[in-house]
């Protein structure tokens, strides 16, 4: 694999899995509902 | 008018509801394909492009239009998107608008569940098929396995069936001990086939030409090969975004006027939206195009919608551990299928409930009927005419799938962000542990998001135009005419229903808001 595709899609990847544990976790501490 | 509704049960219940909602048959059967046919890193680019511009602003709107309009017992798209209108148009005007919106979003529900419920049933027929080894014989290719199941009336018809009982059933359990309770189980089940099928995805080896792996697969999907990046990639990636959240369908409406008048919309939307490209981008984007390049090499990425049905079940054949790849494979089609249909299912249920009074299981059994009568043709053009063209399938999905979701978005931004203007943002923001800052609203709702739209619908009319597929005749059965009597079918019942929902969502507005039509003022508030 190259280091441009591997880099861009570990990036990818670290960005929508992060964005995920971190809005699911504030969705489920703070929102109201 | 229905004063009380049904809420969701819990957070985690409604937000697995939302994200199966969005997460479907498009992340892991159309995603793939469409991201290896457009330039595989070249098609993320614009692909995260129209996510910004249009995908989270208009999960926003959608969040937004669904609660505002469940506060006054809708939970369908005429009234309101009549609602937010009124409050910077006439109401006659208003009322106009309510009802292209109530059309499109009914035609969209209607039409795309006659075949997407279809595939749902192919998914069902295909784990079956994988668990009892029906297409495991080497001696008849797999294509022909596919083109017979789609020939045979009594598979069919049984596994179409079973996904419509199974969604039926969903829909009359109501929103917390039917849907809730579906997502609730399905969802977690997909993200763990997903797991699953990625590790042994991952651990392929080349067992077949040394250059031909599964991280040669993904070099494939990730390397941005800067001279596919096209005009063309974008509308498709453009037109994926609308796919994967569901958004122009009325769908994401629906399931929000389930929310209570203060619920959070803002950091629930971004979640849903995250949650679905978890199953879009990293599930769908690790599973399907790197088990066909270990198998297959680059030329056996060029199936497109033949990846799922003819591909892959040819490599589960000859793989170690195929048959449980198979099943896996295929229960993760269905399951996200299920819970993406069983959204439109209760679009249509939620209509004849607020519009006609109807009882929910009797509703139920309504659009049960309804979507056998609708989803007949997609059946019975294999079986009739023995071709695997499906004519009208595509047809349907031409002017509905790919093109209605646009305008029905692009309504939906003008009445919050034109029309609706800074009401909507402070509607949006009400109960929201997050807010939509004044800037974003300015710039992405009231500007690029419509702007882009526009753009997109624009392009996309050239493009139809210029492949023929307005012509009497379209292009793509120019040369099979036993199927062109097909293609006008679906045309006549694509207008049809949309006319049909028309005069529905104008009538479901005149009845609840006749006063207001009457006097051109809005005198009507909750």
């Amino acid at each position: 694999m190259t280091s441009g595709a591997l880099a861009f899609m570990l990036l990818a990847w670290g960005v929508i899995l992060t964005s995920a544990v971190v809005f699911l976790s504030s969705l489920l501490k703070h929102s109201k509902q | 008018m229905a004063e009380k509704r049904e809420n969701w049960g819990s957070k985690l219940g409604l937000i697995l509801a939302m994200a199966g909602n969005a997460v479907g048959l498009g992340n892991f059967w159309r995603y793939p394909y469409q991201a290896a046919k457009n330039g595989g890193g070249a098609f993320m680019i614009p692909y995260f492009g129209a996510l910004i511009l249009m995908g989270i602003p208009l999960m926003f709107v959608e969040w937004n239009l669904g609660r505002y309009g469940g506060k006054y017992g809708h939970g369908s798209l005429g009234p309101m998107v009549y609602l937010q209108a009124r409050e910077g148009v006439s109401p006659k005007m208003a009322a106009i608008l309510g009802g292209l919106a109530g059309a499109i979003a009914l035609g969209v529900t209607v039409l795309v569940n006659s075949y997407y419920n279809h595939i749902i049933g192919w998914t069902f027929g295909y784990a079956f098929m994988s668990v009892t080894g029906g297409y495991m014989d080497a001696a008849k290719s797999t294509g022909e396995v596919f083109v017979n199941y789609i020939q045979s009336p009594g598979l069919v018809f049984t596994f179409w069936l079973l996904a419509l009982v199974v969604l039926g059933f969903a829909v009359s359990g109501g929103i917390q001990k039917g849907i809730e309770l579906l997502a609730k189980f399905m969802m977690p089940t997909i993200y763990i086939f997903g797991i699953i099928l990625i590790i042994r995805t991952l651990t392929l080896g080349s067992p077949v030409n040394p250059d031909w792996s599964p991280i040669a697969g993904l070099n494939y999907i990730w390397s941005p090969r800067w001279d596919q990046l096209s005009w063309t990639a974008a509308l498709a990636a453009a037109g994926q975004i609308f796919f994967t959240l569901s958004l122009g369908m009325g769908i994401i409406c629906n399931y929000a006027s389930y929310l209570k008048p203060d619920d959070d919309i803002v950091l629930s939307g971004i979640t849903t939206i995250a949650l679905n490209e978890v199953a879009e981008v990293i599930l769908g984007g690790t599973i399907a195009i790197p088990i066909a390049y270990t198998f297959l090499g680059e030329a056996g990425l060029g199936a497109g919608v033949g990846l799922s049905f003819i591909s892959l079940p040819n490599i589960f054949r000859t793989m170690a551990g195929g048959q449980l790849m198979g099943t896996l494979w295929f229960l993760l089609l269905a399951f996200a299928g299920v819970t993406s249909a069983v959204a439109m299912y209760n679009y249509v249920v939620s209509l004849l409930e607020e519009s006609f009074g109807f009882a929910k299981k009797k509703a139920a059994l309504a659009v049960f009927l309804l979507y056998v009568v609708v989803g007949l043709p997609v059946a019975l053009e294999p079986i009739l005419t023995k071709t695997a063209d499906l004519a009208y399938f595509t047809e349907v999905d031409n002017w509905v799938g790919s093109y209605l979701l646009v305008v029905l978005g692009l309504i939906e931004v003008i009445a919050a962000g034109w029309i609706m203007g800074g009401k909507a943002k402070d509607e949006m923001n009400r109960g929201s542990y997050w807010k939509v800052p004044d800037w974003f609203f300015k710039v992405f709702i009231q500007f690029l998001t419509p702007i882009s739209i526009i753009g997109l619908l624009v392009m996309s009319t050239r493009d139809y135009i210029k492949a023929g597929y307005f012509k009497l005749v379209p292009s793509f059965v120019a040369n099979s005419p036993q199927l062109i009597p097909w293609v006008q079918a679906a045309r006549f019942v694509v207008f049809g229903v949309l006319a049909i929902g028309f005069f529905q969502a104008y009538k479901t507005i005149r009845d609840k808001y006749g006063v207001e039509l009457e006097s051109n003022q809005v005198s009507i508030r909750k």
